[in-house]
């Protein structure tokens, strides 16, 4: 129910080049005005969040065992820090509204034109595009085992898979790709998550996050068909991508928003497991 | 002489182990199987296309329900979802959560699992917590348009069975989310409240079912 927030509000919307700059500036203030660590982040900052903890403490009773007694971490017990709850409220319906009104309706006209199998390989050849994060984010988090199967990937798939349109490196040579982004590496590195933030156009994020996507901008190649001034390129790329990938996975958010009470709330909480899960992935595999 | 002696000795513990290993693998169908059993017999149900025929939905649903029931003990999800709370409620109001919250899970599950009725599903591996091997982890992964998407079951063992208590999909556990989106709830409009909310998510589902 949760896959929805990983579709439609992963970030690489249309308007990145103008939000791009915009970002690294607020954040870059940010950080410097309200220094977070990971002690800080991990004290509940405003009352609505002291009720989730009590409900986590209660549960202690009941459910001794949890994650901690299986090998594999788990997410974080721990509760999330949203100081900014109505102004990201704010944007999260605006996100919900473009999502109805304009993302699904061209996506699903787009899905009509064009057959599945054409935009899976589409989507292959986004994804081998942006081999360059996983290959950097693998090695700073020394996995580089994981930095070995993102070359090899990138190599079969470049060549013996047509510029990356299909994915025999997976079909035939069993190498799965890693999901690892700046975000995930400075969370590694223990940078804690700050606090929420619910991007416009982007969708779910924390500080931390957010300066991961700054940093991934880097590595997308995409990003520097706006050094040579190709910018409506480079837009028109980025929103294709963003059509692309929604017609893959059209009524995710809508199985999501109707399996929760509150779709911000639940949302928030999705988001933060999902990345705390995935920082604490195993260390080489 | 000794050798053989010993190598006798040696075939006779060896032997002694594997039994006694046997019959504890015996005593109960390893999880990861029983999670494959349940989810190959949704994706098979899904998949035919005698069950596909409109005439069938009723038919078809039951059938997945049924594999969904047999293998999810959602006493123990509602018990674990309203944690303190679950003590203040009388055996009839339990009752009535169990089955409000089974039908919001039973949704919820499947309209996932329909969605990746298609896709290649791997059964990756299983992990016990520790020596007494009453609860495991079972790892599966969904192959869909170049992403995997982990699936995880939690199981624990009642009667030398497995039962799933939790689905944590992307790393997001459905029992703590909805822990905390109930906790939410109860705080602010008390148990009556959340009983509603769950009767008008049911009531929604069948209405838009029929």
């Amino acid at each position: 129910m949760t896959l929805a927030f990983s579709s439609i509000c992963r970030p690489s919307g249309g308007t990145r080049a103008v939000v791009g700059a915009l970002l690294v500036a607020v954040l870059m203030n940010g950080m410097l005005t309200t220094p977070v660590r990971a002690e800080e982040a991990a004290e509940p900052p405003i009352a609505a969040t002291a009720m989730v903890e009590s409900a986590d403490a209660a549960v202690d009773v009941v459910d001794p065992f949890a994650e901690e007694n299986l090998t594999d971490p788990g997410p974080l017990n721990g509760h999330v820090a949203d100081p900014l709850e109505p102004v990201n409220r704010v944007f999260f319906a605006f996100n919900d509204k473009l999502y109805f009104w304009v993302l699904k309706p061209v996506s699903k006209g787009y899905a009509l034109v064009v057959p599945k199998v054409v935009r899976e390989c589409a989507g292959n050849f986004f994804f081998n595009l942006k081999t360059p994060v996983r290959l950097v984010n693998t090695a700073l988090q020394a996995k580089f085992n994981r930095s070995g199967v993102e070359l090899a990937r990138f190599a079969v798939n470049t060549t013996v898979g047509g510029v990356g349109l299909w994915d025999p490196a997976r079909s035939w040579l069993k190498l799965s790709p890693s999901d690892e982004d700046f975000g995930q590496t400075l969370g590694k590195y223990g940078v804690g998550e700050g606090l929420y933030l619910c991007w416009p156009v982007f969708g779910p994020a924390n500080l931390r996050d957010s300066l991961g996507l700054a940093g991934d901008y880097f590595l997308d190649p995409v990003s520097y068909l706006y050094l040579n001034h190709q910018n409506e390129a480079a837009l028109e790329i980025r929103s294709g991508e963003t059509v692309n990938r929604t017609s893959l996975r059209l009524g995710d958010y809508e199985a999501f928003k109707e399996a929760s009470f509150d779709p911000y709330s639940a949302m928030r909480d999705s988001y933060t497991q999902s990345r705390r899960s995935k920082i604490n992935d195993e260390p080489d595999k | 002489m000794m050798n053989r002696f010993f190598g006798g000795r040696l075939a006779l513990l060896v032997i002694m182990l594997i039994s006694l290993w046997g019959a504890q693998v015996e005593a109960a169908i390893s999880p990861l199987e029983q999670v494959r059993t349940t989810v190959t017999g949704i994706i098979g149900v899904m998949q035919s296309k005698d069950l596909a025929k409109p005439d069938k939905k009723i038919a078809r649903r039951e059938k997945i329900m049924a594999y969904v029931t047999q293998r999810f003990d959602f006493e123990e999800m509602s018990k674990q979802t309203l944690a303190a709370k679950w003590r203040d409620l009388s055996p009839d109001q339990r009752k009535e959560f169990i089955r409000l919250f089974s039908e919001l899970l039973k949704n919820t599950y499947i309209g996932r699992v329909e969605a990746y009725s298609d896709e290649e599903i791997l059964f990756d591996k299983e992990l016990f917590d520790g020596d007494q091997q009453t609860r495991a982890m079972v790892y599966t992964k969904v192959v869909k348009n170049n992403q995997e998407i982990p699936i995880n079951y939690k199981l624990m063992v009642k009667n030398d069975e497995w039962f799933v208590y939790d689905v944590m999909i992307e790393g997001v556990s459905l029992i703590r989310n909805y822990r905390t989106e109930f906790a939410r709830v109860l705080n602010q409009e008390r148990y009556a409240g959340l009983i509603k909310r769950l009767q008008d998510k049911v009531d929604k589902r069948e209405s838009a079912k029929n």
